[in-house]
């Protein structure tokens, strides 16, 4: 009696411990499945159309962390992204007081695609927003940049980066 | 001959003079002092599709560091003002100098039980401002929706020898979504008795 009892408190501990580890696996789990694979990585190549500002050789580093990502373009700091409460996007902490000309950075997920958003205050109080798409390619990932601002028609640019990590 | 002998110079001259005297090019031109805009301004507007007529009052005044704009719009689908569906709405949008120059920030109200924070753009805050650039002054906008697409409303006058031209955009994502431009002219105070 006692001793069936001992085996059944037993199951229940360890089915407890169970539910408890897959309970902290599934996000890890989830966290790791945020950016696609294929993006993930280093790439390269030359980008060429109207949003002058970003032209000619071009990288992009791309890190897939638990709850987010880090990214890295050409000759730029590493901007890290953790993914909002309800999932639904990608925030960056970078910055401080956009008014002050600080940047605001975030990112969402579109099918295979990511899209990250850069936007700032400029010059004269104007606003200038960037929108970069990475859809995976052949050997690499598309890029299409778009950039938004005061006193301009939108401008867009792309390039086909290859994998160079590999 | 005395006469062709000196055309070239008389020439150069009124070319130089052309120059120097002729009104800079809007790229050119410095940026107006926000009190240039002061005043109040008559006029209409239109967006395109669907097809919608306004009739707008704007009114610039000065505040202690800044600004305030009073816009009153009578919202139309058709030329007729005295209509059974004619809407109107007016506000106010004061703003304060900021310490970038040129930019300006959404006045907050102090309250004893609140502190004055900045809007959180990522957390769904509207994020609003203005600025005077050459001869516009712009306001705008923006707040991120929850599933990452971002929505900027671009409201711009420009000041023009009639009073200002008028030009809204609001993007979706980057993409202009709805449109509207007018026509405003300046408008004297009329000290009249009825």
């Amino acid at each position: 009696m006692f001793g069936n009892r001992c085996i059944s408190r037993s199951l229940s501990v360890l089915m407890g411990a169970g539910v408890i580890m897959f309970s902290l696996a599934a996000p890890a789990a989830a966290a790791s499945k945020t950016v696609p694979e294929d993006l993930q990585g280093k790439f390269r190549g030359t980008v060429t159309g109207a949003a002058s500002e970003i032209s000619g050789e071009f990288t992009m580093i791309l890190q897939g962390e638990r709850g987010g990502f880090t990214i890295t373009w050409s000759g730029r700091d590493r901007i890290g992204f953790q993914k909002s409460p309800d999932g639904k996007m990608f925030r960056s902490e970078a910055g401080g007081r956009i008014l002050d000309g600080n940047p605001a950075y975030w990112a969402r997920l579109e099918g295979d695609s990511l899209i990250v958003y850069s936007m700032r205050v400029g010059f004269h109080g104007g606003y200038d927003i960037y929108t970069y798409i990475y859809t995976p390619a052949e050997g690499g990932v598309d890029m299409v940049i778009r950039h938004l601002r005061s006193g301009s028609e939108p401008l867009e640019s792309k390039a086909r980066l290859k994998r160079y990590d590999r | 001959m005395t006469a062709e002998r000196h055309f070239p110079r008389i020439a150069a001259t009124a070319l130089l003079a052309l120059l120097v005297l002729a009104p800079p090019t809007r790229a050119d031109s410095p940026d107006a002092a926000i009190e240039e805009f002061f005043g109040a301004y008559v006029g209409e507007a239109m967006i395109e599709e669907p097809a919608q007529f306004r009739d707008i009052i704007v009114s610039i005044n000065p505040i202690r560091n800044g600004f305030s704009i009073y816009t009153s719009t009578v919202i139309r689908t058709g030329p007729r003002r005295a209509v059974k569906d004619v809407k109107w709405r007016a506000e106010t949008q004061v703003f304060v100098r900021t310490g970038t120059p040129h930019v300006f920030e959404p006045m907050v109200r102090k309250s004893m039980f609140s502190e004055k924070r900045d809007p959180d753009l990522m957390a769904g805050d509207t994020l609003a401002w203005a600025s005077v650039r050459g001869r516009t002054l712009g306001v705008y906008a923006m707040n991120l929706l929850a599933d990452g697409h971002y929505e900027l409303r671009v409201f711009e006058r420009t000041l023009t020898e009639l009073g200002m031209d008028l030009s809204f955009v609001r993007y979706n994502d980057g993409l202009p979504v709805r449109e509207l431009r007018g026509s405003l002219a300046r408008a004297k105070q009329d000290d009249e008795p009825n």
